[in-house]
């Protein structure tokens, strides 16, 4: 076996081994707790998108 | 003019899988039919396994990587444009057929450039988990600008291999892209960086999907997208190893 199958085989083992662990693991605060956060998702009793509501904030200014 | 009518106008997302609105129900699902982070992943490794399940058959029969490659484009929008609630049942075949295409490019490379599909496989992997590492840790913090940076070149990528895949028929090509020279080289490092930026928004969106309690089919669809990107960091990544062995 090459060192080229064992240096690039051993990164994909332990990279697949970090994958699957560190996925089931929550984000941290650091990273959900920001006002920043991109926000994908509406609620059900809106009927506006994300970007309206952005929009009619910005006429009201 | 709003600031944020780029938003309106582009959709808020790089990764096309993830340009639909989709709405949250929380209030209304019971808790075993909300996605969950442990599903999403679950399902990814399922996605990952029957993609290198469909390799190890494109590998010993390339014949069949430009039919695999046309299903797995047609499941793929499909999947997108028509009906994401059924990304249970058009993911695993996409993953399927597009690892049936990979196997047998890989083949290829690894016929021209012997120990070529090891680094690709090892690059890519080493990539996924290096940005999963920085996003989880808070290190990469996607925003709305971030998202639209990112958008922005995978769609002029896009256009860029369009033009190009036009102007084949006319026996023509847009150099720079498949030459093995600086530019070239530059051009694919560029691609690369652009596909694994784009790992980190489909990060953000299960994250963001588990915490919103999306429904359970939402697993399936992060996962494909996911898969999505994966797929596209490869080829990009074994494009560029192709570029710089062919200058040895």
């Amino acid at each position: 076996m090459s060192w080229n199958t064992i240096v690039f085989g051993g990164i994909f083992i332990l990279s697949l081994f970090i994958f699957i662990n560190i996925s089931k693991v929550k984000a941290s605060k650091n990273q959900l707790d920001r006002p920043d956060r991109i926000k994908r998702f509406r609620e059900t009793n809106t009927d506006t998108s994300e970007g309206d509501i952005y929009e009619n904030e910005d006429r009201k200014k | 003019m709003s600031k944020h009518s780029a938003l309106n106008t582009f959709g808020r997302s790089g990764n096309p899988a993830f340009t639909r609105n989709f709405t949250s129900n929380d209030s209304t699902l019971p808790i075993s039919e909300r996605m969950t982070l442990d599903g999403a992943v679950n399902k990814t490794s399922i996605l990952l396994a029957l993609c290198f399940l469909g390799a190890g058959v494109g590998w010993n029969i390339p014949a069949l990587a430009i039919p695999a490659g046309i299903i797995g484009f047609i499941l793929a929008m499909v999947t997108i444009f028509r009906s994401p609630a059924k990304a249970g049942s058009t993911a695993p075949l996409y993953s399927l057929s597009q690892g049936v295409m990979l196997g047998a490019i890989t083949m290829f490379a690894e016929a021209m450039y012997p120990g070529i599909a090891i680094q690709a496989i090892g690059l890519t992997f080493g990539i996924l988990a290096s940005l999963l590492f920085c996003y989880k840790s808070g290190i990469i913090k996607p925003t709305e600008n971030f998202r639209l940076m990112i958008f922005s070149a995978t769609a002029g990528i896009a256009l860029l291999y369009l033009i190009s895949f036009i102007m084949s028929f006319f026996g023509s090509s847009i150099g720079f892209i498949h030459s093995n020279g600086l530019m070239g080289i530059g051009f694919s490092v560029f691609v690369v960086g652009i596909a694994a930026l784009n790992l980190v928004l489909d990060f953000d969106f299960i994250e963001e999907g588990a915490d919103k309690g999306m429904p359970k089919y939402m697993e399936w669809y992060g996962a494909f997208s996911l898969m999505v990107t994966l797929i596209w960091l490869y080829i990009e990544i074994l494009h560029l190893l192709m570029k710089l062995n062919s200058r040895r």
